[in-house]
């Protein structure tokens, strides 16, 4: 039998792809490290597909979306333009009904959108995987992969209307008012919003609470974050305290540790991540912090939108609200759309590859549940109803060494035509007005401010000045080192880290955008934030104190 | 309209199709092959003599003063890097690097800028330097003239924007020798370590840079001061405000005494008002620098611009405003080197941000009768079309 190690129909083939565009670009911020097989599958065909359905849904002039590729578990994109302008001009005016349920009713488009996608889990989830007869078991699969679809559809068609209108209000502040998102007015405008992600921590925070009254706080506190799940069982309180976990867990544990893979446990399955979080509460001790915020916050961004609108005449204020309106929904949206969508479909997905997994590894099929990452629906289906007298293992271990070769190097950042320079390519980029490109890949750059004599420069991710102890941490499991009023250093953040921003007296960021989350949480927090300084984890040593100005966008090292 | 995207990927949109780039093509023909006068430039020669000199050329045409000099072109670069084979030395020594590795970059950097700084200058280009200097010393009628010397990257940034570079500024530079020494130190300096690591991870070619010098006359500052093209008080942009002292303008800027104050009515450009201040203080040019100076009792009371300057500014100050379609904060000089008019210069101008009251941009406007949503989708399928 031939075995394909790549996304049957869409591996990058330089021949042919180079011909249909000339530039691809790496998806850095969510295929590195390289995706599993299994998990490329459905990232290639269905992100792929929600790109090019939301596009057209919104009929968006100048783009129809983006084509993918997979080569050696990176995700290679390039934008499909509208190149004829006559067909500009038919794609402008159904953007105009298009665009429309945005600005008219946003709360209503993305309400419902969620209750849908609730729907599809819990249907998903109605099904028993353990007891589930291998019929059952495969529908759940096939299930899943159309829900998949449908959530990259709406994920989408709701990206590409919100950051169309969240460029549109960036302008209109940059243009009438001279600010622009970098701005504490501009930030101030935005935040004191509550949204799913920040509910999920205010839950934790409740846990942490109870975990004092019930006396189990010092088992949390004593063990690291790996030991603190064993601790707890050991111990009666211990095992009440879980009980009342696995409420919340049942509830919001739907969610994966990485952003975009499955081969890592859901908070429900292992929840040490989770006692993570109540951990850095109980270290940070007093009340929820954003709850202490929110009040300063929203009263701040009462007088900001005051001050703003004192500069909007009569006669345009009408519009103008509606437009700072969608902006502040826009960007709660930014964060919570994570949770409903890619990370409660991540879990499900998982969910039902290992249960299928479990079955092939009590049939001799395969050695390992978590060994179906290592391959196709197809051969899944060959094999879920009747499993007897198959074995995949040749394919399991052929593309598991395959895998490993694409973790050992790193996957150029773009693939290029020959003659064909990364600034023609960043031009096409450009030329797009592609929203989501526009706010991912083109992302504002430092301008260096040679007068402030500061040792790195970035942009205002949310506005302040401290100092402190710097933390740099490079990967999740290292969250744990943070102490409270610590500087956190990364390359970036992720939503599962939101809880130690409690702990936290400001973040420096080697990559971000002001919707990124990094800058989305130091607002909601109100600690400094500075964004895109490029060198950030490598400049600054862990326990070095630095000094973050983030209205300026830059950084001190105080001892060098 | 609409600033959103980031102005530096359209210079690297003109710059499809090579780097090479000629003057001719430009449908230009100086007196010079490598120089252009700031009068000479303009946008569309933005890859030949950069963002900075380019914005220059363009406030000249639109009839705004700014202190003479002329930009030495990317030609002139490209040239002396061919002739002194720096290209290939810039590749095979950046060849193996990565951008991760600093300590690398930094001995790479140091020895391409060492490699710049120690090949020489082609005879040609450097006589073009020269008899550029001398005739803009002619000019001010003053034999070495001191000058700024910047950098003005052709690709990389606009006028404001050397995140990059940090390209260098060298100011108060006189004589034929220093000057070209300085425009050969701002070639170099597109090799710094930071502006190495910023190309590598953003994946600019490091050998598909070009870089332009602009050579400026130093303002001999006799008075200076700001101005705003609205009462920054009442947001009235029927208004102009000037503000003014002996010297340079960092003792305005810095608040640092309490200068004449004039507004002038912008329909009849007549001054409206005018407060003189007690001006005990002012900056005063001392070796490469400025220095704090008493100012004289007899002139600490008595207007540091005449009505025909006050005019002068303000006219100067319409202009900029309308050049650039809203209300300007504009860092003004009268050059003691030069005659009246031609000694009224603009040194600086930024739009009125936020912090002091401006007006709501026109163009973004709402017409009467229009719905709130058609205005908002308008204004999206403008930034579409951008």
């Amino acid at each position: 039998m031939k075995i394909y190690d790549v996304v049957p129909g869409f591996e990058f083939d330089e021949e042919v792809d180079l011909e249909k565009s000339p530039a691809w670009f790496l998806d850095a911020t969510h295929s590195v490290p390289p995706w599993t097989p299994m998990f490329g599958w459905f990232w290639i065909n269905f992100c792929r597909h929600g790109m090019q359905y939301g596009a057209e849904k919104l009929s968006l002039p100048t783009v129809k979306g983006w084509d993918w590729r997979f080569k050696d578990g990176g995700g290679y994109l390039t934008l499909n333009l509208v190149m004829d302008e006559a067909e500009r001009k038919e794609r402008e005016v159904k953007f105009r009904e298009a665009i429309r349920p945005f600005i008219e009713d946003y709360d209503k488009l993305w309400g419902d959108y969620v209750d849908e996608m609730l729907g599809h889990y819990a249907r998903l989830k109605a099904c028993d995987v353990d007891s589930a007869s291998n019929t059952e078991l495969l529908a759940n699969f096939e299930d899943v992969i159309n829900v998949c679809r449908r959530m990259w559809e709406i994920h989408m068609h709701m990206m590409y209307g919100v950051d169309t209108a969240f460029i549109l209000f960036e302008n209109v502040c940059k243009d009438t008012l001279g600010i622009d998102d970098t701005h504490p007015t501009f930030h101030d405008l935005l935040r004191g919003y509550d949204n799913k992600v920040f509910e999920v921590d205010r839950e934790l925070w409740k846990l942490s609470k109870k975990a004092e009254e019930m006396g189990v706080a010092d088992i949390i506190l004593n063990s690291s974050s790996g030991n603190a799940l064993a601790a707890l069982k050991d111990n009666e309180a211990g095992k009440k305290w879980l009980e009342d976990l696995q409420v919340l867990l049942d509830e919001d544990g739907w969610r994966m540790q990485r952003m975009a893979e499955i081969n890592l446990p859901t908070w429900l399955e292992d929840p040490t991540p989770a006692v993570a979080s109540v951990k850095f509460f109980l270290k940070q001790g007093g009340d929820f912090n954003l709850d202490t915020e929110r009040g300063g916050l929203v009263k701040r961004r009462e007088e900001a939108t005051k001050e703003v609108l004192e500069k909007v005449p009569e006669d345009q204020q009408g519009w103008f609200k509606m437009l700072l309106g969608l902006a502040q929904k826009t960007g709660t949206f930014s964060e919570e759309h994570n949770h409903y969508l890619d990370l409660y479909t991540h879990a499900l997905m998982r969910r039902s590859c290992v249960a299928i997994g479990k079955r092939l590894v009590g049939a001799g099929v395969i050695d390992d549940p978590e060994d179906t990452f290592f391959l196709m629906p197809d051969e899944i289906r060959a094999v879920a109803l009747v499993p007897d007298g198959s074995n995949l293992r040749h394919i399991v271990e052929r593309r598991r060494k395959e895998w490993e070769g694409w973790c050992s190097k790193e996957n150029p950042p773009a693939i290029l035509k020959e003659g064909f320079t990364m600034d023609d390519a960043m031009g096409v980029l450009v030329q797009s007005n592609d929203p989501i490109a526009l706010k991912v890949v083109v992302g504002a750059m430092p301008v260096p401010k040679p007068e402030l004599n500061a040792d790195l420069y970035g942009i205002c991710g949310s506005g302040g000045v401290t100092e402190g102890p710097a933390r740099v941490i490079m990967e999740e499991s290292q969250l744990d080192e943070v102490q409270k009023g610590d500087i956190l250093v990364a390359a970036s953040t992720a939503p599962s880290w939101t809880p130690v921003f409690g702990l936290l007296n400001g973040v420096v960021v080697d990559r971000g955008a002001s919707l990124s989350h990094s800058a989305i949480v130091s607002r909601e927090y109100g600690i400094p934030c500075v964004i895109n300084v490029f060198e950030g984890t490598a400049k600054i040593k862990t326990g070095q104190r630095i000094k973050v100005d983030g209205d300026n966008g830059v950084v001190y090292i105080m001892d060098k | 309209m609409m600033s959103g995207t980031n102005p530096k990927y359209y210079i690297w949109l003109n710059q499809i199709g090579g780097l090479r780039i000629r003057q001719e093509e430009y449908g230009m023909v100086s007196q010079f092959k490598y120089i252009l006068w700031f009068e000479e430039c303009s946008k569309s020669a933005l890859p030949l003599v950069g963002g900075k000199n380019a914005n220059l050329g363009e406030m000249v045409n639109a009839g705004i003063r700014v202190p003479p000099g002329f930009a030495v072109t990317s030609e002139a670069f490209q040239q002396y890097m061919d002739e002194a084979m720096l290209w290939d030395r810039v590749r095979d020594t950046l060849s193996d690097v990565s951008a991760d590795d600093i300590k690398e970059i930094s001995k790479a950097g140091s020895s391409i800028r060492q490699a710049i700084l120690s090949a020489p200058i082609p005879d040609e280009i450097q006589e073009e330097i020269i008899a550029a200097y001398t005739s803009l010393c002619e000019k001010c009628d003053m034999t070495d003239l001191p000058v700024a010397v910047r950098s003005s990257a052709t690709a990389e940034d606009l006028e404001d924007a050397s995140f990059a570079g940090q390209q260098d500024t060298y100011l108060w530079i006189w004589g034929n020798d220093e000057v070209v020494k300085a425009t050969h130190e701002c070639w170099a300096s597109l090799f710094t370590d930071r502006a190495i690591i910023y190309r590598m991870r953003v994946g600019f070619p490091q050998d598909g840079v070009l870089i332009s010098v602009g050579i400026q006359k130093m303002v001999n500052s006799r008075s200076a001061g700001v101005m705003f093209t609205l009462d920054p008080v009442t947001g009235d942009r029927s208004k102009i405000t000037i503000d003014a002292n002996w010297g340079f303008g960092e003792s305005i800027v810095q608040g640092m005494v309490s200068p004449d104050n004039f507004i002038i009515d912008k329909n009849s450009l007549s001054i409206k008002q005018s407060i003189i201040g007690q001006k005990d203080k002012k900056f005063v040019a001392k070796g490469c620098g400025t220095i704090v100076e008493p100012v004289p009792p007899e002139e600490q009371v008595i207007p540091c611009i005449s009505v025909a300057e006050v005019t002068e500014i303000a006219k100067m100050g319409m202009r900029i405003e309308k050049h650039y379609g809203s209300p300007q904060d504009i860092e003004w000089a009268i050059d003691a080197d030069l005659p009246f008019p031609e000694n009224t210069f603009s040194t600086q101008s930024r739009p009125v941000t936020a912090a002091g009251k401006s007006d709501f941009g026109g163009d973004v406007s709402k017409e009467e009768g229009k719905g709130d949503t058609d205005h908002i989708i308008d204004l999206m399928l403008m930034g579409f079309s951008r």
